[in-house]
């Protein structure tokens, strides 16, 4: 489950986006899900967003149970390649990477996006939206 | 006496090599580890081994299973595809 600070759950667009923001910032990702305040799957980059859903809830929830404390982060390095979570204001985010990869580059790039999609505008990529200076 | 670029030239080929070194090391030593990282700023190691481990490991596998069913690189693919062609269309 994603942490308890909620946000208002961002559109399956913007996550969607986050995503593929996310796939042209990491070349070592092999996959990642975006998860909504109560869990859900917003995006995938698979074809099953539920499937994703429900490994990414029993990673936490089993990262969770190691202390009985709710994790912030959690990263697994396996032979077959590494798992990274992550929950930041009310959102969590899992990616699969290959061997060797970053872990403080990858974790960065997920909490920024995790953070923008929290914020009410999210823009990945694009030129910021310019204040209105009509008034100076 | 060695001209000054050869000095630096030599230098930071030394530290290339060290790092190349490292990062051959690391390929070779390092095992599997399950990290956790906690709101307070601190971070548990949990062996493979242990229970809470075993478990990580066997979520993270199933993971693992997930992403391998499809690419991200088509993702990536296509939006590097669209700028481009945005890019295109605004000339």
């Amino acid at each position: 489950m994603p942490d308890a600070a909620a946000a208002p759950a961002p559109s399956g667009e913007s996550a969607e986006a986050a995503l593929a923001f996310l796939a042209e910032m990491s070349p070592d990702l092999r996959g990642a899900a975006v998860l909504g305040p109560d869990g859900e799957a917003l995006a995938a980059t698979s074809g099953e967003p539920e499937r994703w859903a429900e490994d990414a809830a029993t990673l936490l929830a089993c990262a969770d149970a190691a202390e009985g404390v709710p994790v912030e982060q959690a990263h697994i390095a396996t032979e077959q390649g590494e798992v990274f979570a992550i929950r930041n204001q009310g959102l969590a985010a899992v990616a699969v990477t290959e061997r060797f990869a970053l872990a403080s580059l990858i974790l960065f790039d997920l909490r920024s996006v995790l953070r923008e999609l929290a914020s009410a505008t999210p823009n990945f990529g694009g030129p910021r939206a310019t204040e209105d200076r009509s008034s100076d | 006496m060695q001209k000054p670029h050869r000095i630096l030239l030599d230098r930071v080929s030394a530290y290339a090599d060290e790092a190349a070194a490292f990062m051959r090391r690391r390929r070779v030593a390092r095992r599997p580890f399950a990290r956790l990282y906690y709101p307070s700023g601190r971070s548990a190691d949990h062996a493979q081994d242990s229970a809470a481990g075993a478990e990580l490991f066997v979520a993270a596998g199933r993971l693992i299973e997930v992403a391998s069913e499809r690419g991200v690189r088509e993702r990536s693919d296509r939006a590097k595809r669209d700028r481009s062609s945005g890019k295109q269309g605004a000339r």
